[in-house]
């Protein structure tokens, strides 16, 4: 009886000592958290994980999507509660906030060691930089998605007018494809949520105002062309587009598109997967904004999501060899194809599907365009987020109610983010 | 001439049933366009001019959001959540509210109001000291911290309701039983209960409505998508540049089904327990 009970005894050490020390040999696990899960990008984040994770054997990566409604407000408590994923991915708008609670690892001496580092676009590593007061390196961008028209062809071509290609073509074709009584409009406006980040791109793009604060620190969206351009744009509204534009966001705005109650919309790449969803190729195209008054193209920096590696990472070289990974050229250019938006990997741009890609090709052949300088949006200052998301949408709701004027508007908009600058500026 | 009955005919009809049918209108068309908007294909919900019935019908978005869109997980998610924390309230709110109805004892009125006093703070203001709370527990990404919290948040509103409904039923019932033999707990579940049924249909119906809908804490305190919720599931079908019309309403459909099917079969107690706790109260 005693020999059975120390002969199952050593079994049983045996086996806990087998299981333990099976738990102490398993791979880490990163988990990383995707801001805007859908179907239209899960999926292709999916299969770039399980490549990486076939691909070697030092650490699983697992992902994990958040509603995009409700990304910032979960990492926002994934910060303070110090709860945060390994890796992230996030809209650089967000940045600023971040790096002022020290929750992301500098990203400089991976990136400078890394023999691909040459292949990722210079600007946008550029503004990357800039969200940091010392600009180190905390977020790398992977795809954008840049500010351009999109026009429904067919519309157009019913009407017998061609794709406007000048400021004063697009206000014409505003009018003549406009049929009020039948609820068809040649625009559709965007006077809700998001309004006046898709504002800014169109002001400066018609100005050709090339940064965002003068020499003296003052914000130039104030500036008279930005006046004058938003004047008319304003008084198309109610004429030329549906009254219900003035609560306008992304989702109406882009029914309103593909459903043919609108010919034209302002707006990013990032929208050709629903127009290709809704509509047939020869119905709609991608058209840059026209060249500024003062003959050049100046866009704003678009919409630029990136990866980043949080301090609470125990693993932040396994993470860095993930981060890697998806901005090769293979993955960086699977991923962008998929989704439609721009990929920062240079080398990925003399591939077929670019060329292909009317939006995509449309977009960088214009940022290609030597007449063409991004201006930098001042993602970097703390209040940008509550001053574009909190503070100027319902000025410019009233603005298009007539509560307000244009000049009042543009002054409050640009009051608040010199302001916010000079702050910025004497905080350094 | 109208003669004096059809007066009256149309009297109760402008004044009775029409403002009832432009209500039901009103209420109903939402609803109406959500089943019909997950029964047309991808093109036809976009397209103009706008088409009132499917046609064809298809099937593939419940198929597409159950399969592929993740609705089966989020579904028994939010089903297990729902049912194990009204079960919870239920008996908790009625031991409270009977404590509160029938027992005197010390601070019973200072006790009410700080039941009644944690509706007041905004359920926003409690995410991060809860989610620090339920990290330390490694509670975080288990449907134990929605439990948990949804329970804590019904009571206080349910014990209270209750205890009006226990106050409206004579406590001569259960001493007539006590009388007979019966101790307290017997004379609590044979003669009380059953009397109490309306009520216990009310906040059962009111618990579960309100833990099958939540999700502020349902997204903060799931971080995976095997975890999530329905409600949460419903908004990853709205993306930063896409929307899943299809799947989002099939969804939505879904969602509605349990508590529909719920409502249909608990109405007649919700709406006698409503008014019987209205009114004695």
């Amino acid at each position: 009886m005693k020999r059975k009970k120390l002969f199952v005894c050593c079994i049983l050490l045996f086996a806990c000592t087998f299981a333990f020390a099976q738990g102490k040999s398993e791979k880490p696990t990163l988990t990383f958290w995707d801001e805007n899960a859908g179907e239209t990008r899960t999926p292709y984040y999916q299969e770039l994980i399980n490549r990486f994770n076939s691909s070697q054997n030092r650490v699983t990566v697992i992902y994990e999507g958040i509603p995009s409604s409700s990304a910032k407000e979960k990492y926002d408590v994934a910060i303070a509660t110090k709860t945060t994923p390994d890796i992230g991915h996030c809209n650089a708008a967000w940045g600023s906030n971040w790096l002022a609670q020290e929750c992301l690892v500098p990203l400089d001496n991976y990136f400078d060691s890394w023999p691909e580092s040459a292949d990722i676009n210079k600007n946008y590593l550029t503004l990357n930089r800039n969200l940091d007061s010392q600009n180190r390196l905390f977020l790398i961008t992977d795809t954008v998605s840049t500010p351009l028209m999109w026009v429904r062809t067919d519309l157009l071509k019913n009407a017998g007018i061609g794709i406007p290609r000048t400021w004063d073509e697009f206000f014409n074709a505003v009018k003549v494809l406009s049929d009020k009584k039948n609820g068809f409009y040649g625009f559709s406006l965007r006077g809700g949520s998001g309004s006046c980040v898709e504002l800014q791109h169109v002001l400066y793009a018609y100005s050709g105002i090339p940064t965002y604060f003068d020499k003296n620190g003052k914000c130039t969206i104030n500036a008279p062309e930005h006046v004058e351009f938003l004047k008319k744009l304003v008084s198309l509204y109610n004429v030329y587009t549906s009254e219900s534009d003035i609560t306008n966001g992304y989702k109406e705005m882009v029914a309103a598109f593909d459903g043919g109650s609108a010919a034209m919309i302002f707006h990013n790449t990032g929208s050709k997967a629903e127009h290709a969803n809704a509509l047939k190729p020869d119905q709609y195209q991608a058209v840059s904004f026209p060249v500024s008054k003062q003959g050049t193209y100046s866009y704003t920096a678009g919409s630029q999501g990136g990866y980043c590696i949080f301090t609470t990472c125990k693993y932040p070289d396994e993470a860095w060899e993930f981060i890697k990974f998806m901005l090769s050229e293979e993955s960086n250019s699977y991923f962008n194809e998929k989704i439609g938006q721009i990929p920062m990997n240079n080398k990925v741009l003399s591939e077929n599907w670019v060329a292909a890609s009317q939006c995509t090709s449309e977009a960088l052949s214009t940022l290609a365009n030597p007449q063409c300088h991004l201006v930098e949006q001042p993602k970097y200052l703390p209040e940008y987020s509550k001053i574009m998301n909190t503070l100027t949408p319902p000025n410019f709701q009233a603005v298009l109610a007539g509560e307000m004027t244009v000049e009042k508007f543009l002054d409050t908009w640009a009051d608040a983010f010199t302001e916010a600058y000079a702050k910025y500026k004497t905080g350094k | 001439m109208i003669s004096l009955r059809q007066n009256k005919n149309l009297k109760k009809f402008l004044c009775l049933y029409l403002p009832l049918i432009i209500a039901s209108i009103w209420t109903l068309f939402p609803l109406y366009w959500t089943v019909i908007t997950s029964l047309k294909t991808s093109n036809q919900i976009v397209s103009k001019p706008i088409t009132y019935f499917p046609s064809p019908v298809v099937l593939e978005h419940y198929a597409k959001a159950w399969n592929v869109g993740g609705f089966s997980r989020y579904f028994l998610n939010s089903l297990f959540v729902s049912l194990v924390s009204t079960l919870f309230t239920v008996v908790f709110a009625t031991m409270d509210g009977y404590a509160m109805a029938r027992y005197k004892f010390k601070g019973k009125y200072l006790f009410l109001i700080l039941l009644l006093c944690t509706q007041f703070v905004p359920t926003a203001m409690l995410i991060i000291p809860l989610f620090v709370i339920y990290n330390k527990l490694s509670m975080i990404n288990t449907p134990w911290s929605l439990i948990i919290t949804y329970i804590t948040f019904h009571i206080p509103f349910n014990a209270t309701l209750m205890s009006t409904f226990i106050k409206g039923i004579p406590d001569s019932l259960e001493e007539a039983a006590m009388v007979d033999g019966c101790s307290r707990k017997q004379a609590f579940a044979h003669v009380l209960l059953p009397v109490l049924l309306p009520g216990v249909a009310a906040i059962s119906a009111y618990s579960f409505i309100s833990s099958w809908n939540e999700y502020l804490y349902a997204l903060m305190f799931t971080t995976s998508s095997r975890n999530y919720t329905l409600p949460v599931g419903l908004s990853m079908m709205i993306g930063e540049y896409s929307i899943n019309y299809g799947q989002l309403t099939a969804g939505s459909v879904i969602a509605l089904c349990p508590v529909v099917l719920m409502f249909m079969y608990v109405q007649k107690f919700m709406v006698s327990g409503l008014s019987a706790g209205a009114v004695k109260g």
